[in-house]
This record gives C-alpha cells, structure tokens and sequence, in this order.
C-alpha cells in the first residue's frame, strides 16, 4: 500500500511531492526521519530502502536517466519488488509522457500539477491502478510546448477542421478538450494503443543503443588479454507517430548471438507462439516506448576467442615494467577503423593503481610522453585521466607512457584502467534492423518517416 | 443536416481555441517556464478570487497553483484554508482536468473538513450519472477517497449501482472504491463486499478484473476459493491483464494450486511401481531419475507463466520464477529457461535497479539446486560499479555455486576482489567465500592461508583486519594440525615485521592463544618474545598478550595434570617458565594505563594465584563457534526460517520467499470439478446496445472484430445470450440520432424484446444484411463456429419476425 511519492533533487531538496492522504509525512518529515533510522543511506547506491517502523518502509531509487531521487512511502509489501518496480515505471512513464530522453527540475516543477494529476491516475487506493501511456495521455493530456506549437503553425484551422471532425484526435492541437464525445476507449483496439489516431506527418524512429560491459584481466606472463565478465546490455527504442492501427514488422540482423529470452513490450504480444525475435511484428504504441531490452553475452562465447571481437570500436592494451628501473607503463589504445563512424566521442581512460600497499606509500603518477590528449591527475595519488580528443577518428593509435615514480614491481602490476566512450552508426555487437515495415492498418497514401539510430556507450568497460 | 451542423459548430469551437491560444501568447503565458513564473506571483487572495471565478480559464489557473503549491510542500500557504473555494469547483467546472486536480485535493485534505466536503457529495453523485464513462469512473473513485465514516453507506450505494456500468473503467474504479470502503470499515462492509468481488472477477473484461485481483489480493487473500470457477480462464489471460496484477495473479495462484490441485506426483523412472508425492520445496528428491505426473489443471497454469517469461517487468519474473520452484521439480527452472532469464536480469549492472532482489531469489534456488545456475557463474562476478547489497549477495551465491571445476576461477576472482574492493562488507563476504572454497581441499586451504597471512601485512581497516584473522582462524580451525606451518610463519611475521597495527598483531596472538591446545610447543616462545616488548605495544595488543599468556598457562597446567596423572608429582605454577613468564606479564599489566588490562591481570592473577585451575581452563580454553557461516548446499536443507536467516537474506524477503505448505488430500478437495469454468459476464453487450452505431462507425480494424469473437467464445451458448448478441449487432446499425430520438435511455433495459421487434419490423432488411457484410470483413480470421451460428440464428429471427 503506497502512502506517498516524492521527487528530490540529488541534494535531496524536495521537487514533488504527492500525498495520498492527510496523515502521511510531508517530505521534510520524512527526510528527517530517514536521517535518524539509516544516517548513512549515500547516494552512491542505486536504491535503498529504510524500514521506519514495524510495518512502514522507504524507498528510493536513483533516477538512471535524470539528476533525481525517486522516493515512496510504502507499507510492507507481500513482494518486496512491487515498490521498486513501480517507481522504475513511473519514472518512465514520466519520460515518455513529456517525450524526453532526461528530467529537468525546472521540468518537474514546471508541470507538478500534470504529474499530480498522473499519480492520481496511476495510484488508486494506494495500489497500482491505471499504468498503460496511452491511457493516462487520455486522461491528463498533454500539452504541447512551444517548439512543437511552432512547428505546427503551418497547420491551418481548415486541417484542423479535417482531421478533427472525424477522429477528435488528440495529442494533435495546442489544447485538446475531452469532451463526453470522445470515447475513444470504446473502439480501442489493443489496450496499449488508443484507436483511430491521425497525424499529418508520420513518423517511426527506431534508436539500438548498447551498453558495453566488459572487464578483462590481462595474463602478465603470457600476455594474453581473458574475459572475466562481459555483457552487451542492449535496448531497442521506438518512437512511432503513425496514423491509423498500423502493424509493424520489425526485422533485424542479429549477426549470429542467441540473445535468449530477452523484455519485449506487452505489445509484442509474445506469449503467443508465432513471434521471432528476429522478425517482431507488432501494434506500436503511440509515442515512445521500448520495445525490447536484451542483453548479448559474451562470457560463454569466450573460449572462441569470439568475445573480444564484440568489444567495440575501441580496443586497449597495456603494458609494465618498463624503462630501466622497471616502473613504466605504457597504455595502447586501438581505435579500430570502421566503414559506419568516422569518429568515437569523448573517450576517457582512468588510469588507477590499487595495490593496498600504495596508499602509505610516495608513489607518484607522472607522465612521460602522449600521443594524443592530455592527461589530469587527480588528489589520489595513484589515480590519473587520460582525456583524448573529443572526436577522435576511428583508425588511429594513441600511446601513452608513464611511471610510477619509486613504484615497486607488485605495485606497478596493480595497473587498472577504466574505458569510457561513446560512438554512433554501429554497434559492438553488431546487431542490424534490416527492415521495418508497415504491414497493415495505414491509410496506403501514407508513407511515414522512418530512421534508424545505432549508439553505443560503454558502462563498465575495465582492465585489470 | 445535423452532420453538418456539428461540423460547423466544431469549427467555431477550434476556431474559439486558437483565438484563446493567441491571447495566450499575447500574454507570454506559452512557455512552461514563463508560465511557473506567472503562477507563482499569485498571492493568497488573488488565489482566492481565481478559485471562485467564473472563467474557466481563470479557474484552471487557481487550481495548478494549488497543485503546485501541495506539490511542493511550501510552508507558507495553508491550503486547507482554501477549501470551500477549491471544492465548489467540482459543481461547476465541466472540464474533467480541473476536476481532477479537485479530487487531488479533496484525497489530501477531505479528512480535515468533513462537514464541507459533504457539500461536494451532492455534486459528485450527479456526475455519476455523467454519460462519459471517464467522469463517471472519476466521480466514484472521489467519492470513495473521501474518509468520512457517515458517507460510507452512500459509497457502498454508487459501487453496487456502478458494478452493472457498462464502461470498464467504471467497473475497475468499483474494485479500487470496495478496497477504500473495506480498508475503512472492514467489518461492517465485508460482507457486502464479497458477493461484489465474486461478480467481478467473472467479468469479461481483463482490465477490470486486474483490478479485481488487487481488490481479492488486498481484502480476501485467504478465499481462494473465488478462483475456483476462473482458474483455467485467468490462465488464458494472464498475458492480457496489468503487468501488476499479472504478478499478483501467479502469486495468489501458487497458494491456490498448493491448496486445491493435487499434489504432482513423481514415478521412478527405473521402476515403474515407486511412487510418490513432490516433496516440500528443498527436500531431496527420492528418486534419481523419475517421471512426473502433474495435474493438468497445474500443468495449464505452469504452461501459461512460462509463455510470459519476455515480460519487461522483474517483478513478474520473480513470481514466475517462484511458482516453479514452489509448485514443480527443481529441474523446472532450468528447463523453461526461467533461470536464464534471471540470469539475464542480473547479468548487466544497469539492467534492473532491484538486483539485490533478485539475486536473494537467486541464492534461496541455489540452494535447492545448485546445478541450475552453475552455468552462469560469471554472471555473479562483481562490476566495480556494482552497489553494496548486489555484491553481497553475488558473493553469497559464488559462495554457494563453488564446485572443483571452478574453484580455481573463483579463487582467483575472490583474491582480487579482496584486495581491491574498499568496502568492508564486501570484502568480509569475499573473505567468508574464500573460507568456503578453502574447505574444498587441503592444499587450497593452505594456499588461502598462505596468501591471506601475506595480505596481513598490508595496512588494513580494523574490520577487514578481524575478517582476515577470523578466516584465517576458521580455516586453521577445521585442520589445526595441517597448518602448522602457517602458524609459524605467522610467527615469524609478528617478530619480524615492525608495521603490523596493534589490531593485526592483537588478533595473530589471539589466533595463538586458540592454537595452544591443539598445538602448545610455538606458544611459549612468542611470548617469550612479548615480554620485553610488552609496554612498547599498542593497547588492543597489550590486551591480547595477557590473555594469551593466561592462555598458555592454563594449557600447561592442564597438559602437566595429564602427564602426571599416573605420578603424584603436582604442577607448580611458580616454578614453570611458563609461570613465570606469566607473573611477569600480569606484574606488567597492573601498572598499565588502560584499567581494562590491569583488571583483567588482577583477575587472571588471582584465578591461578588462587589455583582455580578448572575455572581458568573454562573460562580461556572454551571451544569457539567457528567464526564464519559456512553453508554447504551439498545436502538439500528444509527451507525453513533458520536456513533463510542463515543467508542473511532481507527480512522482506525471507517472508515472501517462505513458502505454504502443500495441503493434506484428505483435508481439501483436490478434484478438478471444483475448477469448471463458471459464467462470465459479459458487458460489452450492454456496451454495444449503450452505445452507438458511430463507435463502430466504418471501423474495419481487425481489433474491433476480434474483441467481439473473443466474446463470443467466452458466451456460453444458451440461447438468450445468442438472442442479445443478436440484438447487439442490429444496434449498431442504427445512427446515433435514430437511437435516441426513439428511446430513453432508461427504459432500454427493461423493454428490450419489445425494442428488438419495433426495430426490426422498421428496419428493412438490406441494412441488416449490411451489417452481416462487415461482420464477414472482419471475423474472416477467426472463423468461429458460434459466431455463424448466431448469424444464422438472428437471420432466422429475421424472418419469423418479419412472416409476423
């Protein structure tokens, strides 16, 4: 049974807060309460949560896209995921409603009302009630701002006419009144979807974006770099602004991986039997959603040799006990050509020494010659980064060479390096739409807008 | 003409809009941000007069002010002032935003003003009667938020009114109002609560009997037997409902089929004649190979979840993952892939935010069967980005994943992750699996010791220092006598070594003191070493040195009566070294700063002084609990709370995870006729006759058309419900100003027949025909045996009526 909902900032000053009922605690008694039972709750956690009393909890979760904290007041529940899970998808839902890929504060404190009005939909008698997009887009519509009021302006009051009179769109206008009319709900075809909607340009923007995960330990004696964990984390994004009940085929190029059992959207309806991954085929919902989220893994797959082929754009090597007092290193970084990106953007590598030892000791990071970039060192003494270009074309070698001034040999070996990166235009996997296709359910003069986006972005990427 | 009319007057209005949208502009009121300016300058009485205005406009801007201002919790403002202002706007608003927000408020501050916010009731019940479902739906979930304990008859009359409404949303708001009603007053309204929940969990509509789920799970968790009837239909839908009540639903069915299916029942395989009932979750199974015989009412529900295995949600993946493992063989997860997609779940760092979660689930499957999440061992290796709690519990299963083939991996990955991780926690539970691996085998238990006693010397917060020593401990412990070598490095490290801290020496002569009675001949010479250096020593160590000189002397003393048992010679403190070297000590002590060590000398001294030798040796040579849990999951344990508390799970965790018990055969009846699929109601024929031929209006998606099939199945064919389906399809021929200009609204349901035979006797037959067409267009793909039957039958009707 949730009690109440709050938005903070990361400084936990409060930007929403939705009460469901008189006796639950404003954010600023709660706040002092959280303090008082887990004094230490960081931010550094994803989430946490806090039992406040017998029977009454707190949770909070980072926002993974936006610089907030999410926070609910629950009572005990049955299955201690439901309130984790709820907050996730509220934060979606908050994302997909205003149509952006990140919060603002100024966002959220601007429309607190709508997101008032959304809880108050979403939340009834403190459980889960109504979580569908398109049904909430019903009931608390959405107001254009005013990049997209600027764009419609060439809309002229005799379309309007014509697309309002049949349809009552909505979504469409600056402004759109519900009244008692419009029923949409009645001939809804798929409950994810409202029915019979119109737009004059129709769009579809299919967006692959994988995350990198790998740690990779480097063999000092033989040389050879092995996988220790390495994961493609993946997800497709759709946004699709299509007229009609259109049914659309999405087929992609896997490029050989097994991606198993991976989150489809309800839409794709794959508790039947006939769906593929490979070939979905399915009603969109209106606006953004995802469609699927897979994870391509590269542990198994390891012994091949396979793994390290799907690394990236970016390959990194180092090596130790160089110079004539053994405490140099040098750090090579591959950037593979490649026919799709001509750049990878902001390419960082932290340079870390972890040998415990190393803490009491006068080490000190200096670096002896670069390539590319420039180095910073940080207030740790053993901890530096090397900060490239901010576009650095694809096919170059950048070196970097360093010591670890009075280091001792097991020091040295205790190099590890920390990757981050991010590129367009392909993915690590390799992984393709090769089509999408409206099958059915469009008016056939309609040729929608279609794009697709590949991004890739690393998340733990690590050598050790 | 009237089409006609309607468009125009819809130009107006857009007309009207874009005008107001203009002056909007004019005003610099567009952007968001502007906007939040200007709401913010409204003062308090401004507020006020924007509140009672009678601009809508004027309205609306009062009202977002006062979203905000509860929204952001300023102290300033005292909203409950404006309360009469804020309500009245529920009357004379007809926008359905602003009503919105006023249910917003009245949910927070109704409590506070019961005499005022039965004003607004009279309202409210007007637009429970609004023809738009929405308002409708709304204006019952406003009712039923206002806690007010003499509104709650007036509530349990609109829910038993709107529990017929032909809307869903309507009806699913009716299960939120009975959950308000009985979580108010539950004693009172129970009773009529429940014959409400039987009717809406027959309902057709998956949207409203999600919300029925949530009303059974919240108020009548221990009725299962509302399930009876709808067990084999709610697994055919289960994909259809809410992803929420999806996770309720398996939840509440797991209890069901422990309580009413029969119990699945396992066959030896190499003889056919052994037979016998699955054991509780975690017992050992009794055969090694065997066939199961499951209930197909259970395999139908088994089925049904594995098929939602692509769900997005982890919560349904969770409770997915634990009807299998409570309700079938430990093999079932692995075998439909459940285990994989767990595995996918907690494989990637930012794949979902509650891994910690699911990684207990993960543990407590473990420990049932090992084997299903063997193959994805590196799956539990450490990211360094990942929190706290999911590196405990990634150490916990590693822990319990350990076998020969991969110990040497693990090993290594767990060496790394002590010496690099900074949290103690996680450094404590890498530790406590390296304990476990060193149980394996006697050269890897050196080995660990080895490699930990040279981890000693690194510098090391005091509680990764006694996590080291009390692994080092538990490892020497199981096998004192093999690791006599490491006790003597340890001593030359303590001798030799000037920058151990006074902890780590502290717990190294601790370790020493235990060693005494398994192994006494390295003792006396450490401290023999300590003697000199005693004052020079930090205080923890200090400490350590008496007691382990108290230690070894009331080892000696206790070797000394063994060996003279036969002879009469007695064993004289003051004469030994050992004795001597202890007085010594204890003499030091008594002029130390801490007062903690000059009494625990005065008392030391004084038991052997006093020569309560039996006491000592109680008192300093207790055996100590190892000091690491260890957990072999060799041996399959009961799951029970002990085992679940020995894993250091959550408590919430622990709860859902502890599972009911199958029922006793005799007790329940197990039979499957208690499930018969019981009736639906069905709405959507209301809807159809309600509403008019405009919804369908040309529609020729499939969707449509398959919503009505799918009725169809779910009609039983008794021939009245033929009759109205019948009737159902005609109306739609009918415009929607034909409808009205010939019936009330009111009167429909009663004089229905009478309605059917005026409307066919003037319907010329050609329409009807038309709508038989585009019922072909749209049922070509499903072609359902009853939904031609009731073609043919309606055409029957056709003609006798017209012969009439």
């Amino acid at each position: 049974m949730f009690l109440s909902f709050y938005i903070t900032s990361l400084k936990h000053s409060l930007v929403f807060q939705h009460l469901l009922s008189y006796e639950s605690p404003s954010f600023k008694a709660l706040w002092t309460k959280v303090q008082v039972v887990a004094p230490e709750s960081k931010n550094e956690e994803m989430w946490c949560k806090a039992d406040l009393g017998k029977n009454l909890q707190v949770y909070k979760v980072l926002s993974k896209s936006s610089d907030l904290i999410f926070w609910c007041l629950v009572t005990r529940q049955p299955n201690p995921l439901e309130p984790m899970v709820f907050l996730e998808t509220f934060e979606n839902t908050l994302l997909n409603y205003f149509d952006k890929d990140r919060l603002t504060i100024a966002k959220v404190i601007n429309n607190q009302d709508r997101i008032a009005l959304l809880l108050n939909c979403m939340v009834d008698a403190n459980e889960p009630a109504i979580l569908d997009l398109n049904k909430l887009k019903e009931m608390v519509p959405n107001r254009e701002d005013l990049a997209k009021v600027l764009n419609s302006t060439a809309t002229t009051l005799s379309h309007r006419m014509q697309i309002r009179e049949p349809s009552h769109t909505k979504g469409f206008g600056i402004t759109s009144t519900s009244s008692p009319a419009m029923k949409s709900a009645d001939l809804q075809a798929v409950p994810w979807r409202t029915a019979a909607l119109k737009y004059s340009n129709n769009e579809l923007y299919v967006d692959v974006i994988e995350k990198i995960h790998f740690v990779l330990h480097k063999n000092l004696k033989t040389g050879r770099l092995h996988t220790v964990r390495g994961i493609l984390e993946g997800s497709i994004d759709f946004r699709s602004q299509l007229t009609g009940d259109p049914v659309v085929a999405l087929s992609l190029n896997l490029a050989g991986h097994n991606l198993g059992i991976p989150a489809l959207h309800s839409c794709c309806q794959a508790h039947k039997e006939h769906q593929r991954i490979d070939e979905l085929q399915f009603i969109p919902p209106d606006g953004k959603f995802q469609l699927m989220k897979y994870t391509v893994d590269l542990e198994n797959a390891a012994a091949g040799g396979k793994s390290q082929t799907n690394m990236g754009l970016v390959a990194v090597d180092y090596e130790v006990g160089l110079g004539s007092v053994g405490d140099e290193f040098e750090i090579r970084v591959n950037i593979a050509s490649s026919q799709h990106t001509k750049h990878i953007d902001d390419l960082i590598i932290t340079v870390n020494f972890n040998a415990p030892s190393l803490v009491s000791s006068v080490c000190k990071l200096k670096v002896l010659r670069n390539t590319h970039g420039h180095f910073e060192n940080s207030v740790d003494i053993a901890t530096g980064r090397w900060i490239l270009d901010q576009h650095m074309s694809t096919g170059t070698l950048p070196v970097l060479r360093g010591c670890l001034e009075h280091a001792s040999p097991e020091q040295i070996k205790s190099l590890n390096l920390a990757v981050s990166f991010s590129n367009k235009g392909e993915l690590p996997s390799g992984i393709k739409v090769s089509s999408v296709d409206i099958i059915s359910g469009m008016p056939r003069n309609l040729k929608p807008f279609k794009g697709v986006k590949y991004i890739a972005k690393t998340g733990d990427f690590h050598l050790r | 003409m009237v089409d006609s009319i309607s468009r125009i007057t819809s130009a107006l209005e857009s007309a009207r809009e874009l005008t107001l949208d203009a002056a909007a502009v004019a005003s610099s009121r567009l952007g968001e941000t502007s906007y939040h300016r200007y709401s913010q300058k409204i003062t308090p009485e401004g507020l006020r007069s924007l509140l009672s205005s009678r601009n809508a406009r004027e309205v609306r801007d009062g009202m977002k002010r006062v979203a905000s201002l509860m929204a952001s919790d300023d102290p300033n403002v005292d909203l409950e002032l404006y309360f009469a202002d804020v309500v009245k706007n529920i009357g004379s608003s007809t926008d359905i935003k602003d009503k919105r927000l006023v249910a917003v408020y009245l949910l927070r501050f109704a409590e506070r003003q019961p005499s005022l916010a039965l004003l607004a009731v009279n309202s409210i019940q007007k637009s429970l009667a609004d023809p738009d479902s929405q308002t409708r739906a709304l204006a019952l979930k406003m009712l039923s938020d206002i806690k007010i304990a003499s509104l709650y008859p007036i509530v349990l009359h609109s829910v038993k009114k709107a529990v017929t409404d032909s809307a869903p949303e309507v009806r699913s708001a009716v299960c939120f109002a009975c959950l308000k009603l009985f979580r108010e007053q539950r004693d009172s309204y129970a009773d009529d609560i429940y014959p409400l929940l039987k009717g809406l969990l027959a309902d057709s509509d998956p949207a409203v009997v999600s919300s029925a789920l949530v009303l059974l799970k919240e108020a009548f968790p221990q009725h299962l037997e509302l399930l009876h009837g709808h067990f084999r239909r709610y697994c055919e839908i289960l994909p259809q409902l809410t992803q929420w009540s999806q996770a309720y639903l398996i939840d509440l069915l797991i209890d069901y089929c422990k309580t009413y299916v029969a119990r699945p029942v396992l066959t030896d395989a190499s003889d056919q004649s052994q037979s016998t009932v699955l054991p509780e979750v975690l017992n050992p199974l009794p055969y090694a190979k065997f066939n199961v015989s499951i209930d197909p009412d259970l395999n139908l529900f088994l089925n049904s979840i594995t098929k939602m295995l692509y769900s997005p949600n982890s919560a349904v993946i969770i409770s997915i993952s634990k009807a299998l493992f409570e309700l079938s063989t430990p093999t079932a997860l692995r075998d439909s892939k459940t285990a994989d997609v767990l595995a996918r779940l907690i494989s990637s760092p930012g794949l979902a935010n509650d891994q910690g979660a699911i990684l207990q689930c993960i543990l407590v499957y473990c420990t049932a069967d090992p084997t299903t999440f063997s193959p994805f061992l590196k799956k539990f290796f450490l990211f360094p980005s990942d929190d706290t709690d999911t590196a405990v519990y990634k150490l916990k299963i590693i822990a319990a994943l350990v076998s020969e083939l991969n110990i040497k991996q693990i090993v290594s990955e767990l060496k790394y992750y002590i010496t690099v991780d900074k949290r103690s926690r996680v450094v404590q539970e890498a530790l406590n699996a390296l304990a476990v691996c060193g149980q394996f085998s006697q050269s890897l238990s050196l080995h660990i010791t080895k490699w930990l006693l040279d981890g000693l010397e690194n510098p090391l917060s005091p509680s990764a220092m006694n996590s080291y020593v009390s692994v080092v401990r538990f490892l020497i412990q199981e096998n004192p006598s093999q690791h006599l070598g490491a006790m003597i490095q340890l001593a030359k490290t303590l001798q030799t070594r000037n920058n151990l801290s006074g902890n780590a020496k502290a717990g190294i002569i601790w370790l020493f003191g235990e060693f005494a009675t398994t192994n006494f001949s390295v003792c006396p010479d450490l401290l023999r070493v300590f003697l000199p250096r005693f004052s020079y020593e930090a205080k923890e160590t200090r400490l350590q040195i008496v007691l382990f000189a108290a230690k070894i002397l009331s080892c000696e003393h206790d070797l000394m009566i063994n060996k003279n048992k036969s002879s009469e010679g007695i064993h004289d403190i003051a004469e030994s070294r050992i004795g001597q070297m202890a007085q010594s000590i204890f003499y030091l002590a008594k002029f130390d700063d801490d007062f903690d060590i000059r009494d625990r000398a005065r008392l030391f001294h004084s038991l052997f002084d006093k020569e309560r030798f039996e006491i000592a040796s109680l008192l300093l040579q207790a055996p100590k609990p190892p000091s690491v849990t260890s957990y072999s999951f060799n041996t399959p344990h009961a799951l029970n709370t002990d085992l679940l508390a020995k894993m250091g799970l959550d408590h919430d965790m622990e709860e859902y995870l502890t599972c009911l018990p199958w029922s006793e055969e005799d007790v329940v009846d197990k039979s499957s006729t208690l499930r018969t699929p019981c009736d639906v109601k069905d709405y959507n024929r209301l809807k159809t006759s309600f509403s008019s031929a405009s919804f369908f209006h040309g529609d020729d998606d499939r969707h449509s058309t398959r919503g009505k099939s799918e009725n169809a199945k779910t009609m039983t064919d008794t021939s009245h419900r033929v009759f109205t389906s019948a009737q159902g399809r005609k109306y739609q021929l009918q415009s929607l100003d034909e409808f009205f200009s010939d019936l009330p609204t009111t009167e429909r349901k009663n004089g229905r027949k009478a309605q059917v035979q005026e409307e066919s006797d003037e319907e010329s037959g050609d329409s009807s025909q038309e709508s038989f067409e585009s019922d072909e267009y749209g049922s070509s793909e499903s072609s359902d045996n009853e939904q031609t039957d009731e073609e043919t039958d309606s055409d029957h009707e056709e003609d006798n009526l017209n012969k009439a």
